[in-house]
């Protein structure tokens, strides 16, 4: 070995030395990772927990309670501006009616039902005929109110508007823009804009069904348990997490307030009837005192009905509607003692059949059956609810065998205040 | 050293700040090769730099808040592993050398041209940790490090001169295996034909 051959070790050695690079040791990491401390774990209620469902059951309630109010202001605005499109012809309705024009708008409006109707009483139907039976009053006060008009636009030619509208869709009426028209030539003869306004608005969004931003039902429930489930003492799993399963047959009625149904000329419209069936079939995962999870699913039927007069002959009908809905109730339920429990959580309520029999207008005055689909959506659920449940307070085990004969069964009445919100809910058992 | 650390270790130095284990498990992988090699030189054992350099790490993990993020990460682990080993030297007392020549096999005679050729990596660190320690300490922080003789003697607790001498004894006892290593692989050679 030379110099040279010596200065080329050394250099290979230290090159080799600080080049080298040894393969990766999983269980070296392992001897580590068991000496280094711990990181603490989240706990169950950390705050990110607590703000997630915050701003979830804020934003629900915004949602239930401005959403529709954003619709109908978006609808009362809309009609307004008819409403003062149609202001001209208002005054000179008497006028209007009486020209020949009544005979090219039946003509023009000829395929059409609720136009043929309308023309039809257009052809029928006098001016001072129509503010004599039923718009005289209104139409009085109206007159006095209103404006000068502002648009010089004839009756026909906004019907004719509308109807060149509707024919621009493939020949598909479009219900509200039937709506509009029909309702622009008949209600316009002696309602205040206001109410008139109103009137659109409600009967524009009465598919939508959904009206509950504020309801106060009294329900009485019945809860039947269906036989074959298996079931174990209360006893066997006090104090330990507690699995219950529930049936429920659900039978109620109540009333329900709502603010935007007006289109009765009646002082009662806030208030309406109200009957729900359902099925509600519950799973729920708590402890005796603690917190648990429960998941529900209910089929739930309701038919409410109201009287409506008509604004045109002060007819008086009645208009009902039905809605089905799945209803998900997803809570987190706190029970921290036996007679009181908080659930917070979220219900979406998902209509998928509403139909109804609404007051169209005077010409249509038997109504008209109208299955809507296409206003399925997502609804938090707005109630307050004060009433009795009947229901079986059994545990339900997972263990097969542990059954007891149906003869074990007993009823547990007690009574509930449960107020809701946005899907906050605070369930108080009474007795 | 300065600004040399990558995104990647960056990211990784952030997610260990936070106490995110899987960060510390990533950058422990991503200097696993080059913290086990540092450790690898100053040790005899694979088993001692596996304990130095866990030690090292644990140091790392527990100091990190106090780096400086503008300086080497690598370099910062690399001087903390070498302060461990020359710890983990302070607290031995084995002070005798041990032949291994269970890798003899893994140096190539036949092709041998130089002796840059004829040494694997395993050989090379098989000579230098069969060095007495101090010689391997000293070998490893002056040629290796880079330290001054000052610096390592400061670090040892030696004279400079003795220093100087131990890296000379280390150079010839690195000559003399590596002869000894090629005169038994050449045995092994031409007992196989």
């Amino acid at each position: 070995m030379n110099l040279n051959s010596e200065d080329q070790f050394f250099n290979h050695i230290k090159h080799s030395l600080r080049t080298q690079e040894f393969a990766y040791q999983p269980e070296h990491w392992n001897e580590l990772a068991a000496r280094l401390p711990k990181q603490a774990e989240p706990k169950f209620g950390a705050a990110w927990f607590y703000n997630l469902l915050g701003v979830c059951l804020a934003g629900l309630i915004i949602w239930a309670l401005f959403l529709p109010y954003n619709q109908l202001e978006n609808g009362l605005l809309a009609n307004q501006t008819n409403q003062n499109a149609l202001g001209g012809s208002r005054n000179n309705k008497s006028h209007v009616l009486k020209t020949s024009e009544n005979e090219n708008i039946s003509h023009a409006l000829s395929q059409k039902d609720e136009a043929q109707v309308l023309c039809a009483q257009n052809k029928n139907v006098s001016s001072q005929e129509a503010s004599d039976k039923s718009l005289k009053p209104k139409s009085q006060e109206w007159l006095a109110d209103r404006k000068q008009p502002q648009n010089s636009k004839t009756i026909s030619e906004l019907i004719l508007a509308q109807d060149n509208k509707v024919e621009d869709k493939s020949g598909l009426i479009n219900d509200s823009e039937l709506l509009l028209s029909s309702a622009s030539g008949m209600t316009k003869a002696g309602l205040s804009n206001e109410f008139a306004a109103n009137d659109m608005a409600t009967l524009a969004h009465l598919p939508i069904g959904v009206l509950r931003q504020r309801e106060l039902e009294l329900h009485k429930i019945e809860a039947l348990r269906l036989p074959g489930l298996y079931q174990a003492n209360d006893a066997n799993l006090t104090a330990n997490t507690r699995a219950r399963f529930q049936l429920l047959a659900v039978l109620g009625g109540g009333f329900t307030h709502n603010n935007f149904v007006r289109h009765s000329l009646l002082p009662s419209p806030n208030w309406q009837p109200q009957a729900n069936a359902g099925l509600l079939l519950q799973a729920s995962l708590h402890r005796q005192s603690g917190i648990g999870m429960s998941l529900g699913l209910l089929y739930a039927f309701s038919q409410s009905q109201d009287r409506v007069v008509s604004k045109i002959t002060g007819q008086e009908r009645t208009s009902t509607m039905q809605f089905h809905w799945v209803k998900l109730p997803l809570c987190v339920v706190w029970q921290a003692h036996q007679k009181w429990q908080v659930r917070s959580g979220v219900a979406f309520q998902i209509p998928f059949i509403q139909q109804g029999h609404y007051w169209r207008n005077a010409a249509n005055a038997t109504g008209e059956r109208k299955i809507m689909l296409e206003d399925q959506s997502l609804r938090g659920y707005v109630s307050l609810e004060a009433g009795a449940v009947y229901h079986i307070n059994k545990v339900l085990s997972l263990e097969p065998h542990i059954s007891y004969p149906l003869s074990d069964l007993r009823l547990d009445p007690s009574t509930y205040l449960r107020m809701s919100s946005g899907g906050l809910r605070l369930l108080v058992k009474l007795r | 050293m300065a600004g040399a650390n990558t995104d990647i270790e960056l990211q990784l130095l952030a997610g260990c700040l936070k106490g995110d284990s899987k960060a510390q498990e990533m950058l422990y992988k991503h200097f696993y090769g080059y913290g086990m090699s540092v450790a690898m030189r100053y040790t005899r054992h694979r088993e001692d730099a596996k304990d130095v350099f866990n030690e090292s790490f644990f140091k790392v993990f527990e100091n990190l808040k106090t780096f400086d993020k503008t300086k080497s990460l690598k370099a910062w682990i690399s001087r903390i592993v070498t302060n461990h080993a020359i710890d983990f030297y302070r607290s031995s007392v084995r002070q005798s050398i041990v032949q291994h020549t269970e890798h003899l096999e893994n140096i190539d005679v036949a092709s041998a041209e130089s002796p840059a050729d004829t040494l694997h990596a395993e050989a090379i660190f098989e000579l230098v940790q069969n060095l007495p320690d101090a010689q391997r300490l000293v070998f490893n922080l002056y040629e290796i490090d880079g330290f001054t003789h000052e610096e390592v003697a400061e670090q040892l607790g030696i004279s400079v001169s003795g220093s100087r001498a131990t890296l000379h004894r280390a150079k010839q006892r690195l000559k003399l295996s590596f002869q000894n290593m090629i005169g038994e692989a050449k045995k092994n050679y031409e007992s196989k034909f």
